[in-house]
């Protein structure tokens, strides 16, 4: 409540200000420090969350700006009605950007984006039958009160309410189960998605929100100026928005408001000579990646903000003996997971030939192998990293050969990463209620809109991810960043995030790698408990004075194929696993002969 | 003093550590075997000597130089060459360029690179055969056989392979080991880390065992191969 | 008609060799380092400004005048271009030590982002020194037409395809026939590897983005007579160049010249029908080529490790 007060003050005084400025230019740097926190509010989405570059919002202004300009001089569109439909328009447009965003990463999505601004600049400059080219379109029709066209300070104040406004409106989805969403979407889309976030739908809904906050900037200043041309929409303006972004803390609530205010004073400075506005803009690019990455805001917090708490007591507090949150007991008849003839071959490596395994249901098994015996490719296969070349698996008697990553895990699978895949910048707590995305049902607009339903689902997932660190003895370190804590703990917390799933069957990837001997064995004695939940376990692990303890049942694979399975003991004594595992001395393999050349081939 | 001496080193990838307090020695002339199961920290412990990952904590020494900080394109001329785990040959190069490129920080002259090449056909004669091939397209056994050559190629004195035996069938890994019996005849120092105990045990002079980043156990080829803490330390105690 | 066509490949091919240099540009610090420059647009503009101020020099022209048509004859244009190439390497280390290497490895690729602040910067330095008019820089070979069955080609035209063929053939030569070529294809394929082989890993990065930026630079040099020389006029071509490259796959450098030159003969088709659609053809396209295949139609499909 206290941000929203806050928001609200600062409001009331910039309105206050417009007020008792009667000078035009000066109205005229507040209305583009408006246009410019638009931009930067969705832009703050898209990048300081989502963490998705976009070089080229100009074009998705020029969306909005030219949307309104058609609307309401070819199509004599009442205004109000056109500012609204132009914002829908650029949506569209933000979904037409997001689109290659699917099948391309990294620098190629960058330089698409980039592109796409420069389409749009060049469709606005070249087709001048309709867009008017450089001499622009002329008597858009401004937003009128009674008829009556709104004055500068009324433009002004509308600009000051809807950034109040859209502040507000994406602080309550950035807050909560959206905003963990997007922030996952940043750290590690492989984790998000085995979390049970749907990876390129909230991609896509980043765009989207980016789109049409730039649209509604494009039309504001289209209608305020009632002309538009394509001067507007330049390389330029994608890389002001996203310094401004940059520059007051991309990923900060207050980071777009510190930056556009900011900016748009020092341009108005500046803005009499050309270059040195330019090279100021470009120094400061280059200042705010190097010395504040986390903008303006993360400098203001670090110098009015508490100099970080005294660091949480690095040790595992005794797991306190509560219920996990846990998704309706069914009965299963026959096993939990069984898998058919599976096979995976990446060229020449085949990591998976014929393999086949049924987890019974409430057992702990163990996947044990030699380097490069296909173990983990299994995982992969099992929660939908990697697809089968061919086979069945089927769980709770469904094939999931089609299902993606976030569907496996709502189905009840939730797995955990051999090299740790936390979201390692957000708190140990953020981290579990991620696990929790899919088991909430809060959606968009009620997110947005901060709705009963949207509350009531948030404190739910926060209870029932406080009981999930009490089992494990991790509440004391809720707030600690999980990149922040010791390695073992991180491994904890990587198991409380897959507990919030609520699985019926959890995958462990080398659940013990790096911890110490007393780690592995409090480990042990924390995966008979989750056992006791009635959670299946399937672990692939090389700590076996570990998987001798506590597997039911014991699963070795070799070359990708199965070599032997059963009891603990029964494999231990297998004498293809020990020559699996220890190799036999060079004097007792076959002689060299005609075969062993042939062997090279 | 011995040729290479390892004392007390620490390692760690970020927060995860590898190996603790590990000192190991190897002699002109011995073939040292590191064995120990899946994550035990033996490739790790390789990887630093050869300069791939920096210390967290002791020394390494070489031929009485501190080589602790030496960058890792510095060590192939110091004489320390390493034939990497998982072979890692330059894929999309020939086999030939593969074996030049081993010889980078000779600066030879084309006669003696070309010489050097040959030399390491006659030890691998199924390389000549390859020369021209893109050594993506050899097999396992003949990419293994590259990547030690390949290491050869800078005339180190001290060899370390990693992992030979992975991924390959039991002819091919037998071939390799006995390659690797003709290089300490030849008087070749070896240090060699390796899953296959009883492989690697069966040609070394001594061996060390690790066990999750320590050193366990030490001694002799033969008193390892009987030892039953040997066994334990991969199939559960 | 078969005169237009004939022109329309010719400076399909002149404009797409020019677009091949710099989409191997981009592929060669791409290999060696995973990174690119973001801002090769700008280094583009500024080798050809650089060029003009070097043949004014060598011209001992006046700088008040345009340049004389004869300010490019005989050695004047070689040594401009070597003198450009010289200069914008060096930018180009300047570039790779203040932008790149802090930010190279790391999440969330801030190199794109400081790649483009640092072209920025040179741009407004440029602004500062040249202006934002576009100069005229003459071809060494003159502007008159020279008539080809027809068609009307210029002799810069065959040039800029001469040269960016040779240069090229020449790149390709280096880096699969000397050792230090190979070397940087190791460097390429696995850092860690070419170390332990005793190749100093940073010293082939540096390298690597020094001969990217002198051949942007040259690329600036080589399209100015064509095209008006603004400090501006990078920004389009890099961006066709990086669209060919990523057509072609940018860690295939031979790819990479096929997209270039695929574009530019795409371009001038396109031109022949609707010259102001030209870009907006080629952009939906690239869309559309990535859409089905993202690593390009010669690069190599990648797998994340997890």
């Amino acid at each position: 409540m206290r941000h929203v007060l806050a928001a609200c003050i600062i409001a009331a005084l910039a309105a206050g200000l417009v007020a008792v400025t009667a000078n035009e230019f000066y109205l005229r740097i507040l209305f583009s420090a408006c246009v410019y926190l638009l931009c930067a509010l969705g832009m703050n989405v898209l990048l300081g969350y989502a963490g998705q570059k976009s070089l080229g919002q100009a074009g998705l202004f020029g969306a909005g700006a030219y949307s309104v300009a058609l609307l309401t001089t070819s199509l004599d569109m009442n205004p109000w009605l056109a500012l609204v439909l132009a914002v829908a328009i650029s949506a569209v447009f933000g979904v037409l950007i997001a689109a290659p965003s699917l099948r391309v990463r990294g620098p190629a999505l960058a330089m698409v984006t980039l592109a796409f601004g420069i389409v749009v600049e060049k469709v606005v400059t070249e087709a001048s039958d309709v867009f008017g080219g450089a001499m622009g379109i002329y008597a858009i029709k401004p937003l009128t009160i009674g008829g009556v066209p709104l004055s500068m300070a009324q433009w002004v104040w509308l600009g000051i309410a809807l950034c109040l406004g859209i502040h507000l409106l994406l602080r309550n989805l950035l807050t909560g189960r959206f905003g963990r969403a997007f922030l996952s979407l940043q750290a590690d889309e492989i984790a998000a998605g085995a979390v049970g976030v749907p990876v390129l739908r909230f991609k896509v809904l980043a765009f989207v929100i980016a789109a049409a906050t730039c649209g509604l900037a494009g039309a504001l200043v289209a209608q305020q100026n009632q002309y538009i041309n394509s001067d507007f929409i330049t390389f330029n303006l994608s890389i002001f928005i996203l310094l401004v972004v940059l520059f007051g803390g991309s990923g900060s609530l207050v980071g777009p408001l510190l930056g556009a205010v900011t900016l748009t004073l020092l341009s108005a400075v500046l803005a009499r000579w050309s270059w040195i506005e330019r090279f100021a803009n470009g120094a400061l690019l280059l200042f705010a990646l190097y010395a504040m990455p986390k903008g303006l805001a993360g400098v203001l917090s670090g110098v009015f903000g508490k100099i970080a708490g005294p660091k949480a007591a690095a040790e595992i507090r005794p797991p306190a003996d509560v219920p996990l949150p846990t998704r309706p007991a069914i009965v299963v008849d026959g096993p939990l997971l069984q898998a058919d003839d599976v096979c995976k071959s990446y060229g020449g490596v085949r990591p998976a030939h014929n393999i086949g395994a049924r987890l019974m249901p409430g057992d702990i098994h163990a996947l044990i192998g030699p380097n490069g015996a296909g173990k983990s490719t299994l995982i992969n296969m099992l929660s939908g990293v990697v697809r089968a070349d061919a086979g069945r698996i089927a769980f709770l008697g469904a094939d999931l050969k089609h299902a993606t990553m976030h569907a496996i895990c709502h189905r009840g699978i939730a797995r955990t990463f051999q090299n740790l895949r936390l979201f390692r910048e957000l708190s140990v707590l953020d981290n579990v209620l991620l696990g929790q995305h899919a088991r909430m049902s809060n959606g968009f607009l009620s997110s947005l809109f901060g709705l009963p339903r949207a509350r009531r689902e948030e404190a739910r997932a926060r209870q029932r991810a406080g009981a999930i660190l009490d089992f494990l003895g991790l509440s004391h370190l809720a707030e600690a960043p999980a990149g922040s804590l010791a390695y073992g703990l991180q491994r904890r917390v990587e198991l409380a995030r897959a507990l919030a799933t609520e699985p019926r069957l959890l995958l462990l990837d080398e659940p013990a790698a790096g911890l110490n001997p007393q780690e592995t064995a409090e480990l042990g004695d924390l995966l008979l408990r989750v056992r006791a939940q009635g959670i299946t376990i399937l672990l692939v692990e090389h700590h076996m004075d570990l998987v001798m303890r506590i597997s039911d049942h014991v699963i070795v694979l070799d070359y990708g194929e199965k070599i032997s399975e059963g009891t603990p003991a029964l494999v231990q004594s297998d004498p293809r696993v020990m020559a699996a595992y220890l190799g036999t001395d060079v004097e007792e393999m076959a002689p060299a002969s005609s075969h062993a050349v042939a062997g090279l081939a | 003093m011995a040729m290479l001496e390892v004392r007390d080193i620490d390692l760690a990838y970020g927060p995860i550590r590898a190996v603790t307090g590990v000192s190991i020695r190897v002699e002109q002339g011995e073939v040292v075997a590191i064995v120990g199961a899946n994550g035990a920290g033996k490739s790790t412990l390789l990887k630093s000597i050869a300069g791939l990952l920096p210390l967290s904590g002791g020394s390494i020494h070489f031929e009485d130089a501190d080589i602790s900080t030496l960058p890792a394109h510095r060590r192939v001329g110091a004489g320390i060459a390493l034939s990497p785990e998982g072979r890692q040959v330059f894929p999309d190069q020939t086999v030939r360029d593969n074996l030049e490129l081993g010889a980078w920080s000779r600066r030879l002259n084309v006669g003696d690179l070309a010489a050097a090449v040959e030399q390491k056909y006659t030890l691998f004669p199924r390389l000549r055969e390859r020369q021209g091939q893109m050594a993506m397209t050899l097999s396992g056994g003949e990419q293994q056989m590259l990547a030690i050559a390949r290491a050869l190629m800078g005339a180190p004195r001290l060899l370390l392979l990693d992992e030979p035996s992975l991924g390959l069938a039991p002819l091919v890994i037998r071939d390799i080991f006995l390659t690797i019996r003709k290089l300490r005849a030849a008087g070749m120092t070896v240090l060699l880390v390796e899953q296959m105990a009883n492989l690697a045990l069966g040609i070394a002079d001594r061996a060390y065992v690790l066990e999750t980043g320590r050193v366990t156990l030490s001694g002799t080829g033969a008193e390892l191969l009987q030892h039953p803490q040997v066994r334990a330390a991969y199939l559960g105690h | 008609m078969l005169a237009t066509w004939l022109q329309a490949l010719v400076s399909g091919l002149a404009i797409g060799g020019v677009y091949a240099l710099i989409a191997l540009s981009f592929s060669i610090t791409f290999t060696t380092t995973k990174t690119l420059n973001f801002s090769q647009g700008e280094f583009i503009g500024v080798g050809a400004f650089l060029g003009v101020a070097v043949l004014y020099l060598l011209s001992g022209q006046d700088e008040g005048a345009a340049l004389a048509p004869g300010a490019s004859a005989g050695f004047n244009y070689p040594l401009a271009a070597i003198a450009v190439g010289a200069a914008v390497g060096v930018i180009g280390i300047l570039l790779f030590i203040t932008a790149v290497r802090p930010f190279a490895g790391k999440p969330g690729m801030s190199w794109v982002m400081s790649t483009i602040g640092f072209g920025i910067i040179l741009q407004s330095i440029g602004l500062a020194i040249w202006g934002p008019a576009p100069v005229n820089l003459p071809s060494p070979f003159g502007d008159d037409v020279i008539r080809i069955a027809g068609a009307g080609v210029r002799p810069q035209e065959i040039l800029v395809l001469v040269v960016a063929i040779v240069l090229m053939i020449g790149l390709d030569l280096l880096l699969r026939r000397t050792r230090m070529g190979k070397a940087m294809r190791a460097v390429a394929n696995n850092p860690s590897v070419a170390a332990l082989m005793g190749i100093n890993v940073s010293a082939v990065m540096i390298g690597a983005f020094a001969l990217s930026s002198a051949l942007a630079g040259i690329g600036g040099l080589l399209v100015a007579p064509i095209a008006s020389a603004s400090i501006f006029m990078g920004l389009g071509i890099a961006l066709k160049a990086f669209s060919g490259a990523i057509v072609g796959g940018l860690d295939n450098p031979r790819g990479c010249i096929f997209g270039g030159f695929a574009l530019g003969l795409l371009e001038a088709s396109v031109a022949l029908w609707q010259a102001q659609w030209r870009e907006i053809v080629i952009f939906l396209l690239i869309i559309l080529v990535l859409a089905i295949r993202p690593q390009g139609l010669f690069g190599a499909r990648t797998l994340d490790k997890v």
